[in-house]
């Protein structure tokens, strides 16, 4: 609980970022779940935070980014709003002790960037298939190296194709103990977001790996990092 | 096969992972029993069913057991658990239940049966009880279903009837016992069982039945085998267990609130609801628990909306009490309180202001028939001067949209009852261009919900015949053409499912052989209409020689054996034959808070029950 000589209350709302991972069962959950779930943890908590105002009011979440099903992630960022002035290490606490197993709260802090710093993100994917070999490897970084990566976007007015290779900033394979092992950076800011679930399909078309039959092809996908335009460490 | 990988190839993989917050985890090793909780339908449906975490809760405090839940995998997950030869596992450990100790389905609706079945293949586990040995899990069962279980007696060990919260850990104290001291075979153990006041098991009566294919007799083995299984209840609900730490799912499920069990029972008496009539007597719990309880709910939860359960919420004789004390706290902490099931004659101004479910969205009432003298059959004793009432009230706050529930098909049934329905509407748009203070900036609507009447087993109607599905089918077009008005809307699903729930709901024994041909031919997920095939059910109850006309659309004898009188839910045939009657000429009867009728669910005692008004 609280202890009492670390709150002082102030009449601002106080900015408190909050850095987590999302592991284990948690990949297994949609960024919508999660945020209804972040919700419960915050109440669960008893942090003091801003609420929504409107009919139905509930503790405001802002997200740096989303996540889709089955990737997981070290670098997750969640912005909130005190509405007292409470120590770190005491925030920490408070909300690591009703995290489940899956989210792990890494660091409580008052931060002084926004999301919009925000640029892109590095990945770590590994795919097992039994085609792998450094052969396949030398040709996925010939293609994403020269480009185009061309990818069917779906949008409201029907198709598109798009080039995405300009949305890779860093892009690393290698072939890894039969599994391929890729590190790469992606856009991450909000117009140019490339959705790392994107760039593998297009391995699929181009490559014809990753065909449906999971018990000898699949992928695991980590986000490792966010960067800022400079390619720092987003804090 | 990694379950991740499988995980990563379906939808809503947040159904199968397991490990949310509040899910009990014990040493495998540490414990004497391990059961499997089964609930026969997808995660999300599961997960909002209260008496599986009431049970969960109940049966986990006990440290020699182990209760794990388990789902029935969506149709693209048994897929690939089929293609990758995976068996049905549990949740919080993954093991597979075909090594549990029991494995337990709470059956809440008829159309559920296949999934069960389904379930039970998955695992591994031979269907029928007769097939198992010993080296299978006990398969049991619970829930609403086991009021008339025949259908599905053959592929059960024994079922729980009634409320299971003592009687599931006295059943697994005799397991334990049994297995301890070296005395367990499973006939002794069923044996043994069957003296458990509310343990019904199946293969110690015999079943015959006459030429006409109706029940002749069903007749216990031995002697020791009562002759009828009283069903069990918890006396004082107070004292009853009630789980303020669940399982709280990730991904969105049914009900993502706080469900409070405020009474159980119901004093009203309706002659179509089973509800009302197998869950008496009523007994309610204190103001001041319920408050207690709530509050730890939503400090342990993080949930922000109350639901307060029961059978007809505004019947619970400390509703005040209870909103006022939840009030105290649950505005300051943005936490709604909703009322479900609110009766049309007991909707007031004062209770709008303080629930939010009714300050937000639509607003639903069920008048249930069309006409006072249908619903006086029925005995739903509300008129229609109650209902526009309650109506004006909503329209006078602002809301516009209004749900109105309703049957077809009930027993004295005429057309004019049916065109009442449409009349009922009409009058009700009225009453908003009557209200001064209505909400000018939206038009009205009226949604009309009908839903088909079933028969069920325990009511006064469980000797009428469901009308057949031509007639259902002609009653809703009927109604369809009494709607003229653009602002009412008419809402209903086909007829054939209700009619296959009528089949199952006053079957019996025979059945069992559509279920398994039914199972064989890859039917599950009856409730749901992208797997519903009445045309496939047709062939198959054709194929083993049912009549399903026999069950749904007969008239039973007033003498005639009930396949589901086995078991004594408290409330008397002859209670339930003077219902009948009293329908048939259109009288209704008092609820048990105005006078008692005399339905003999007394005898089974209770704490804060109505029944003290029953004169001696």
């Amino acid at each position: 609980m609280v202890q009492e000589q670390k709150i002082v209350k102030t009449p601002e709302r106080i900015p408190l970022r909050i850095k987590f991972a999302k592991r284990g069962n948690l990949q297994y959950i949609s960024h919508l779940d999660l945020v209804r779930n972040f919700t419960r943890y915050i109440i669960r908590s008893k942090l003091p935070v801003w609420y929504t105002e409107g009919f139905h009011p509930i503790p405001k979440l802002t997200f740096a980014t989303s996540l889709s099903v089955g990737a997981e992630s070290e670098c997750e960022f969640l912005d909130v709003k005190l509405l007292e002035l409470i120590e770190p290490s005491v925030i920490k606490k408070m909300l690591s002790d009703v995290m489940p197993n899956g989210l792990e709260i890494l660091d409580a802090y008052f931060p002084n960037t926004k999301f919009t710093d925000i640029a892109t993100s590095s990945y770590k994917i590994r795919i097992h298939t039994e085609n792998a070999s450094s052969e396949l490897c030398d040709s996925i970084r010939k293609y994403v190296n020269e480009g185009p990566i061309l990818i069917v976007k779906k949008t409201k007015s029907g198709e598109r194709e798009i080039d995405i290779k300009e949305r890779i900033s860093a892009f690393d394979i290698s072939f890894d103990n039969g599994n391929i092992a890729i590190s790469c950076t992606l856009s991450a800011d909000n117009a140019n977001f490339l959705n790392p679930e994107l760039l593998i399909s297009a391995l699929k078309a181009r490559f014809g790996i990753l065909s449906g039959d999971i018990s000898k092809e699949h992928y695991t996908i980590l986000r490792t990092n966010l960067l800022t335009s400079e390619g720092r460490a987003f804090r | 096969m990694e379950l991740s990988t499988i995980l990563k190839s379906v939808t809503k993989p947040g159904r199968y992972c397991g490990g949310e917050v509040g899910q009990v985890v014990k040493d495998k090793a540490g414990v004497k029993l391990r059961f499997a909780f089964c609930f026969p339908d997808i995660y999300e449906i599961g997960m909002s069913n209260l008496g599986m975490r009431i049970l969960y809760d109940v049966l986990n405090s006990q440290k020699d057991i182990w209760c794990e839940r388990v789902f029935a995998p969506w149709i693209d997950m048994e897929e690939k658990m089929r293609e990758f030869d995976i068996p049905l596992t549990a949740l919080e450990s993954h093991d597979p239940v075909r090594s549990f100790d029991i494995v337990a389905f709470s059956m809440g609706y008829e159309l559920c049966y296949t999934t069960v079945l389904n379930m039970l293949d998955l695992a591994k586990i031979p269907l029928r009880a007769s097939e198992r040995g010993e080296e299978f899990p006990l398969v049991i069962g619970g829930g609403a279903c086991t009021y008339n279980a025949e259908p599905i007696a053959d592929f059960f060990d024994l079922f729980s009837i009634g409320e299971g919260e003592e009687v599931l850990v006295e059943l697994s104290e005799l397991y334990i016992s049994m297995k301890e001291n070296g005395s367990y075979t499973k006939a002794d153990f069923l044996r043994e069982a069957s003296h458990i006041e509310g343990i019904y098991v199946p293969s110690l009566y015999d079943v015959e039945y006459n030429d006409d294919g109706t029940l002749k007799a069903c007749t216990p083995k031995y002697d020791d085998v009562p002759a009828r299984v009283r069903k069990r209840i918890i006396k004082d609900m107070d004292k009853a267990a009630f789980p303020t730490d669940p399982v709280v799912p990730y991904i969105e499920t049914v009900h993502d609130r706080i469900t409070l069990e405020v009474y159980r029972g119901c004093i009203r008496g309706c002659r179509f609801c089973q509800a009302g009539m197998i869950y008496r007597p009523v007994r309610e719990k204190s103001p001041e628990l319920l408050c207690e309880q709530a509050k730890c709910l939503y400090e342990n939860t993080g949930y922000d909306e109350i639901s307060l359960l029961s059978l007809s919420i505004s019947d619970y004789s400390k509703i005040n009490e209870l909103t006022d004390g939840l009030l105290e706290w649950t505005d300051e902490k943005q936490v709604g309180i909703s009322l479900p099931s609110l009766r049309v004659d007991s909707f007031t101004k004062e209770l709008m202001d303080k629930v939010s479910s009714v300050r937000t969205g639509g607003i639903t009432f069920a008048p249930e028939a069309g006409t006072q003298r249908l619903r006086d059959a029925i005995n739903k004793n509300v008129t229609e001067e109650d209902l526009l009432r309650a109506v004006g009230v909503a329209f006078a706050a602002g809301k516009t949209n209004v749900k109105l529930y309703f049957m077809q098909g009930l027993p004295t049934e005429e057309y004019e009852d049916i065109a009442g329905i449409a009349r009922l509407a009409s009058s009700v748009i009225d009453t908003y261009y009557r209200t001064p203070e209505r909400n000018r900036a939206q038009k009205p609507q009226v949604t009309i919900s009908a839903a088909c009447f079933i028969p069920k087993p325990f009511t006064p109607f469980q000797w009428e015949p469901q009308d057949c599905l031509d007639t259902l089918r002609e009653k809703q077009q009927y109604l369809k053409s009494q709607i003229t008005d653009r602002k009412i809307k008419y809402n209903y699903h086909d007829a054939d499912v209700s009619h296959l729930e009528a089949v199952f709901a006053r079957g019996n024994r025979r059945l069992s052989a559509a279920l398994e041909e039914a199972h064989r031919q890859g039917i599950r997920f009856d409730s749901w209409a992208e797997c519903f095939d009445y045309n496939k059910w047709l062939k198959i109850f054709d194929k083993c020689g049912i009549d399903p006309a026999f069950y749904a659309n007969r008239t039973y004898g007033q003498d005639e054996l009930l396949p589901w009188e086995v078991i004594d839910c408290g409330v008397s045939r002859e209670f339930l034959w003077r219902e009948r009657c009293r329908a048939y000429e259109s009288k209704t009867t008092p609820s048990c808070r105005e006078h008692c009728s005399g339905c003999g669910a007394d005898k089974l005692g209770g704490e804060r029950t109505w029944c003290k008004n029953k004169k001696s």
